[in-house]
């Protein structure tokens, strides 16, 4: 196998890096996180200085371990419309709560009753018959028909246990209302029981709080000054805001970077013989734009402070475990 | 996913209760100053940012994580340090993460304030 030596230059080189990276840690700005935008069903957040592998960690717990609360169990009396059962289950299964999942327990392992303190339960029983006071030449069918669509609304909470005095109806119900769950026609009749547990993305979907995703922040930077005509080429080659055109000292049009943050990174500038040496495009690696959309019942700030608490958790078991082994071997 | 008494599949975090969080693994190339650790129930997600932290002990030689075979949730660790028994850098590391950890999290406490302060919501109800 043939072994590339590195030259003494190359060995300098490096060394010269890695002093550059020893002197930017030592002077690099404390980390800092920033909030762009923010409501309960949306953020936008920079964090800035931090590895991408604590970024990455939050990402993976909030898709996978932030826990929520779906309809796990249906028991299905009667189901006469033309969606099979199994059909009809996974689709409830899908309508996410407006449950706070901070109030509940995971259920446990050998439980088969449903608990207060883990389980909730609904009804949906509807049944679909003609519509008597349809005018005789009507064709729509969702007149013709009472119960013609059968919708997240339609399910029903029926309180456990004291779960009455804790909580009210409304904050109970599917958090959207008009969620088509079935269409049924005349006679056809939809009646079950649904149970909705605690559960956490890696089991399933559907227990997802939100969506999750993270990019660094980009960097354009012009190399030599781009006038006129190839100006006008070059900002068409990002998104808008990203370059702008400006009127230099000596009255030239010339492109200016505005805000690269918008940038789509698209290489499309490459494209061009005539400016593609113009440009530099880069990422800035410790600057980290996070974004965060909810659709359940935590809010998307919330969401994240979950995320957060639920790494110091796992440090805390695995300090509890250390902490075990390093008393064991003190004893003996 | 082990499975209930009624059928019914399990949702909790911590599945593999009786099994130890913590194990390391023996046989030859293990010593105080190199081991292999196995956290069960674990994965990318701890064991990425772990390595992170582990690597910025000056102590630290080699440090590295897999994850053995994708179905079993379990990550293997390897430590190789010079002078300092490598539990103890783990003990550091996992310190050192959970205090990274409750600096952001103040952090987002700090900023989440800052911008409900700045931007107060017309609608009440919402928030």
């Amino acid at each position: 196998m043939e072994v590339k030596r590195l030259k003494v230059e190359e060995f300098q080189l490096v060394d010269e890096l890695d002093a550059k990276d020893s002197e930017d840690t030592e002077t690099s700005p404390p980390s800092r996180i920033e909030i762009i935008s923010m409501d309960p069903l949306e953020m936008e957040m920079d964090f800035i200085g931090y590895d991408i592998s604590l970024i990455n960690a939050y990402r993976r717990i909030i898709l996978a371990e932030v826990a929520t609360m779906a309809l796990e169990k249906v028991y299905m009396y009667n189901n006469t419309s033309i969606v099979q059962d199994e059909v009809l289950a996974h689709r409830i299964g899908l309508v996410p709560l407006k449950v706070d999942p901070r109030f509940f327990e995971f259920r446990n392992e050998d439980e088969t009753e449903w608990g207060a303190q883990d389980s909730l339960k609904y009804e949906l029983k509807v049944r679909c018959t003609r519509n008597k006071e349809a005018a005789a030449n009507e064709t729509n069918p969702d007149v013709l028909f009472v119960n013609r669509k059968v919708v997240s609304s339609s399910l029903k909470w029926i309180p456990l246990g004291n779960q009455p005095d804790i909580f009210q109806e409304a904050n109970m119900l599917p958090l959207h209302p008009d969620i088509l769950l079935a269409k049924m026609n005349s006679g056809h009749e939809i009646n079950l029981e649904a149970y909705a547990v605690k559960g956490i993305g890696s089991d399933h979907a559907k227990f997802q709080p939100g969506l999750c995703w993270y990019r660094m922040l980009p960097e354009v930077e012009l190399t030599r000054e781009v006038e006129g005509k190839q100006a006008e080429l070059l900002q068409t080659c990002f998104s808008p805001g990203v370059i702008d055109i400006v009127t230099s000292a000596n009255g030239k049009q010339i492109a200016k970077v505005n805000d690269a943050r918008n940038d789509s990174c698209s290489r499309n500038v490459f494209q061009h013989d005539n400016i593609k040496d113009s440009v530099k495009l880069t990422r800035k690696m410790d600057h980290v734009i996070f974004y965060i959309e909810s659709h359940s019942a935590l809010k998307s700030y919330e969401i994240l402070e979950e995320a957060v608490k639920i790494l110091s958790t796992k440090c805390d078991t695995l300090l509890g475990e250390i902490e075990k082994h390093l008393e064991t071997a003190m004893d003996t | 996913m082990s499975v209930g008494a009624d059928g019914f599949r399990l949702h909790n975090v911590n599945e593999n209760k009786a099994e130890n969080k913590l194990e390391w693994v023996t046989g030859p190339s293990q010593d105080d100053h190199n081991r292999t650790f196995v956290i069960n129930d674990e994965d990318h997600t701890l064991g990425n940012a772990l390595k992170h932290i582990i690597m910025q002990n000056p102590a630290v030689e080699f440090c590295g994580y897999t994850v053995p075979h994708p179905m079993e949730r379990k990550i293997h660790v390897r430590v190789q340090t010079r002078d300092t028994p490598a539990l103890q850098v783990l003990h550091q590391a996992l310190k050192d993460f959970k205090k990274l950890n409750e600096e952001v999290r103040e952090k987002i406490q700090v900023e989440i304030q800052r911008y409900k302060e700045a931007h107060p919501d017309p609608d009440p109800e919402t928030t």
